[in-house]
């Protein structure tokens, strides 16, 4: 399912198979894109400002990161301000 | 039903439905919701706690506890055991009909309860000040007024957030976790294990806590700064097979634990913040039970209190710091040792906790004292955590 691009490109994709809805994305998205509803997660990438934060974080590996080529951003390292 | 609840309590887990019962109690018109259609499920929680951490709150009962523990086995890198005999240490709880049985106590306490009832947001005054909150229900948007709103919306709280209280955490302040429930395995019932080491657990540890009965919930957690790429469940399932060749699996679940995490405001105007919502989980040992207990407990007395008699909401922060800041900074300040011991370290410290522990039987133990010691067992150990003496 293609989702809503915004104005930066970024796409956040959630792979509802892996997703445990454990919420720890929603816990660390500095912008308020991720909102774990009753059944589901759900993602307004409108607001994603591609911190990766939510990447980094995922116990179920469940998140993917685009930008606007489609290109995945992956986490090599991880950088100090995200400790 | 009131038109305007004194209390609103968003989320039914055991921060919020203590918050909700002692609200009632003390004679606040309570309102406590769930967004999901059951209370109880789904968890995200290893669901041990120490016999004065449940105390402290409430009475135990056999409806939900798996089974009592009476002692503990550490597991060193290099596969050195501890076992360390502690009678009434605590429980393993069986947090489905725990949860449920709280908010039980919260209804006949005389709190309203509602389910399927998702908390979006504030409902703020035009000068700014909150009202309410904002829900779904039934797929349809609704407003409940409320002078007073109790935020137990566990790790992905908004509530407080929204309220401007800085609940938002870096990845480096969450332990990765998952779980398994298994069965058919070769367990004591009776017995909690933990594993650590670099390569089991970076930065967090593995755990075994039996349910009774030959099932368990066998989890890790560990710090994802430590390692980027290989998951917590890929650890998890190198350790399985090794230590259960027998196994079935009951269930299984992920989580976020909140670690590493420092004074973080428990209250602004009418909010309150409470449970793991307020990210009051212990940093060393990812325990958060007891303080949501605790924290629902005083937060729900002082809103009775701020309803009756026009106390503000200071007081809550102030009584539940009064007793639980010292032992937070302390964990906080052991998880920063904690995520630099090298394996190295590791034997030292086993080397220091099998002679002193061993075979041991304890009555009591004293966090503080215990590290203390382990600090000044090693001149290596005591660099690492020189500060913590002072």
């Amino acid at each position: 399912m293609k989702a809503a691009m915004n104005k930066n490109g970024f796409v956040i994709d959630i792979d509802y198979g892996r997703c445990g809805n454990c919420g720890a994305c929603v816990a660390v998205c500095p912008e308020g894109v991720l909102h774990l509803g009753t059944l589901i997660l759900v993602a307004d990438n409108n607001k994603c400002t591609g911190c990766k934060r939510c990447v980094i974080i995922c116990p179920a590996d469940a998140l993917k990161l685009m930008d606007m080529t489609g290109s995945v951003l992956t986490v090599e390292s991880v950088d100090a301000k995200d400790l | 039903m009131p038109k305007t609840y004194d209390v609103i309590v968003v989320g039914a887990g055991p921060a919020g439905s203590v918050s909700a019962k002692y609200a009632a109690v003390g004679g606040a018109k309570t309102l406590l919701l769930e967004k999901h259609p059951v209370i109880g499920y789904p968890l995200c929680c290893a669901e041990a706690i120490s016999k004065s951490g449940l105390e402290n709150v409430v009475k135990p009962d056999p409806k939900w506890i798996a089974t009592k523990i009476e002692k503990a086995k550490l597991f060193s890198p290099s596969g050195k055991e501890v076992t360390v005999y502690h009678p009434d240490a605590g429980y393993v709880l069986e947090r489905k009909i725990f949860d449920r049985w709280l908010a039980q106590q919260a209804a006949n306490a005389g709190a309203k309860v509602r389910v399927g009832v998702d908390v979006t947001g504030l409902l703020r005054d035009r000068d700014g000040k909150i009202i309410g909150v904002t829900a779904y229900e039934n797929g349809q948007q609704i407003e409940i007024l409320g002078k007073v709103v109790i935020a137990a919306d566990g790790i992905e709280s908004q509530i407080a957030l929204k309220a401007g209280i800085r609940t938002l955490l870096k990845p480096g302040q969450l332990q990765s976790a998952y779980q398994y429930l298994l069965a058919d395995i070769d367990i004591e019932p009776d017995t909690i294990e933990f594993y650590l080491g670099n390569s089991v657990a970076p930065g967090g540890y593995i755990w075994v806590f039996s349910k009774g009965d030959g099932i368990a919930n066998v989890g890790i957690g560990i710090s994802p700064m430590k390692s980027p790429k290989k998951k917590a469940v890929d650890y998890l399932d190198e350790f399985i097979p090794r230590r259960f060749p027998r196994h079935q699996i009951l269930e299984k679940m992920v989580g976020g634990v909140p670690s590493h995490v420092n004074d973080v405001p428990l209250y602004k105007d009418n909010i309150l913040v409470v449970g793991d919502a307020a990210r009051l989980v212990d940093s060393l040992t990812g325990a958060g039970i007891a303080n949501a207990l605790l924290s629902g407990k005083i937060a729900g007395m002082t809103v009775a209190e701020m309803v009756t008699n026009g106390i503000k909401a200071d007081v809550y922060q102030k009584e539940f710091f009064r007793l639980k800041q010292k032992e937070l900074k302390f964990y906080y300040y052991c998880r920063d040792i904690y995520l630099k011991l090298t394996d190295d370290d590791f034997k030292l410290i086993f080397k220091f906790i099998y002679d002193v522990f061993n075979g041991k039987t304890i009555t009591a133990i004293n966090p503080f004292d215990v590290v203390k010691k382990i600090l000044l067992s090693h001149p290596r150990l005591l660099k690492l955590g020189r500060h913590l003496l002072t």
